[in-house]
């Protein structure tokens, strides 16, 4: 694996790196690969960073590092056969989701426009794993794909002013849990109890980061309750 | 301690921004025209990280309640100490009691105001720059503006003579502003779509925010859509489909789906962000090498820069 000349600056202090095809296996594990590295060697250069489908962003001292220095260290990242700061055990999460129509705000239209029953929408939902394609946007968002072609839908025409916090939604090929009430234009299929990211002074602890591996698990309007009791309590 | 007596959801606490958790969706922020709050905290002889205020269209009254040096910097207008005007932009000595108005700004957007060692705020992730957006920053740490009581903590110091910027080094924010702009390879614009982004002039919209400037030209440029969301740098000058330009300013949102034609150099987008609705502003290319040595110069000038 060579990132080769997909180098350009974007801003004064800022690197934009093309790291292969958005959604395939290998430029994830690329990503995942370098953000361990990042979070582990917190190279002197680098200010902050940023990955969104296929692209990293890397805010730099633009005084310490050329193109080339930069293309160097990251294909030195790459070439390394697997990630030696992964923590394999943290990968796999695994989301309860409740399907019921107080919080599947969307799953009767999505029904009309699939023609597929609303068991069979959340079978198709909840039954494969999906990988974290990019995080941000907010805090604790993350872009889950991909999702069965059948569920495929284009984003709604009219955004929503207000989504509810912990509401699971789908559009095009993803699937996300929305960290915090925000508008959006995605479909609501359902909604997990208790909260995908929380926060402190000094940290925020997502869920959901790159390289984790995710399955949404229905579970009853009763189920939901009690876990979102749980959490209230602790 | 700074009491406030009037203030409005345009006026916050500001440093440098928050670093570190853009993979994380968390926005930096920090201030919309950086020149200026460099100037504010150096003429103080501060970090220009140090915390200070960001007034958005004028209409702050403050009390010092401890005898302190502060700076006012960036838009300017109708401004008073103790009922004494305020001669240009420059620090000041206050004594304890004396009572700060910020009042009608007759150029800019954003006036700058630090005091002595800054105030004494805790940071949240790093930073004590609001950002409503992320909930995160200023007094609270839950990223509020600034309300009236609001009591912020600052040491006591000796009282210094007034300094004024020098006037070189003052920048109009009424002049049509030509931005500079690192243009951007990327397969989404023609040259007949550059060409017009280069050639016309625009105005500035009233869509302003700490987000985000609207741009309103004669014509439209045409772009192909993306079908994936990329990281957005600061500057970042998108194009949707309607075809008129978006700058992202402080507050942007870390990823975006619409294509970008360039990013404007961190100067420029100081002077755009004082431009208030009306406007005029155009583009012309920089080469990035060029754009690199004036942000290291700021960086030199001021002993940091962001």
């Amino acid at each position: 694996m060579n990132l080769g000349e997909r180098i350009q600056w974007i801003s004064e202090d800022t690197l934009e790196v093309q790291l292969g095809e958005p959604i395939a296996k290998t430029t994830l594990s690329s990503v995942e690969k370098i953000s361990d590295w990042i979070r582990s060697v917190k190279p002197e250069w680098l200010i902050d960073h940023c990955y969104g489908f296929g692209v990293l962003s890397l805010i730099v001292r633009p005084e310490l590092v050329t193109t080339s220095l930069v293309l160097d260290e990251l294909n030195g990242v790459l070439n390394r056969a697997t990630s030696e700061f992964s923590d394999v055990d943290s990968k796999f999460i695994e989301i309860p989701v409740c399907y019921a129509p107080e919080f599947g705000l969307d799953l009767q239209s999505i029904s009309e426009t699939t023609q597929l029953s609303l068991p069979e929408i959340i079978d198709l939902h909840s039954g494969r794993e999906y990988l974290v394609l990019a995080t941000g946007f907010v805090p604790g968002f993350a872009y889950l794909g991909e999702t069965d072609d059948r569920i495929h839908l284009p984003r709604r025409d009219t955004p929503r002013t207000r989504i509810p916090a912990g509401s699971v939604a789908i559009a095009e090929n993803q699937t996300v849990v929305y960290p915090r009430e925000t508008p959006g234009g995605w479909h609501i299929v359902g909604r997990m109890p208790g909260s995908i990211v929380s926060s402190t002074k000094n940290s925020i602890d997502a869920k959901l980061t790159m390289g984790s591996l995710v399955r949404f698990k229905p579970i009853s309007l009763d189920e939901f309750r009690i876990i979102e009791e749980s959490h209230a309590s602790d | 301690m700074l009491r406030i007596r009037q203030a409005s959801p345009m006026h916050t606490i500001q440093d440098l921004g928050r670093y570190g958790f853009a993979s994380q969706g968390v926005a930096q922020a920090g201030p919309m025209d950086s020149i200026a709050s460099c100037w504010a905290n150096s003429l103080l002889k501060n970090s220009v990280n140090h915390s200070f205020i960001e007034i958005g269209g004028g209409g702050f009254v403050a009390e010092f309640t401890r005898a302190t040096n502060f700076a006012v910097t960036g838009a300017w207008g109708d401004f008073t100490l103790e009922g004494e005007r305020l001669i240009g932009p420059g620090c000041y000595p206050a004594q304890a009691g004396s009572v700060l108005k910020i009042g009608r700004l007759n150029s800019g957007l954003f006036t700058y105001l630090a005091v002595d060692g800054g105030f004494d705020i805790e940071p949240v992730l790093g930073s004590v720059a609001s950002c409503r957006r992320d909930f995160l920053g200023g007094p609270s740490g839950s990223g509020n503006p600034l309300s009236i009581g609001d009591e912020l903590p600052y040491k006591a110091s000796q009282l210094a003579p007034l300094k004024l910027i020098p006037r070189r080094y003052l920048d109009s924010y009424q002049i049509p502003l030509v931005c500079e702009v690192i243009m951007r390879n990327s397969d989404n614009f023609d040259s007949t779509a550059t060409d017009r982004f280069l050639s016309q002039s625009y105005t500035v919209a009233k869509e302003q925010s700490r987000m985000g400037y609207r741009l309103e030209g004669q014509l439209t440029i045409e772009t192909n859509k993306p079908r994936y969301s990329v990281p957005i740098p600061l500057g970042g000058i998108q194009i949707p489909p309607s075809g008129q330009p978006i700058v992202l300013m402080r507050d942007h949102q870390s990823l975006g789906g619409y294509p970008m034609i360039g990013t404007l150099t961190r100067r420029s987008l100081s002077l755009l962000a004082q431009r208030s609705s009306g406007k005029v502003v155009s583009f012309k290319p920089v080469k990035h090498d060029d754009a690199k040595a004036e942000f290291l110069k700021y960086q030199e000038f001021f002993g940091g820069f962001r």
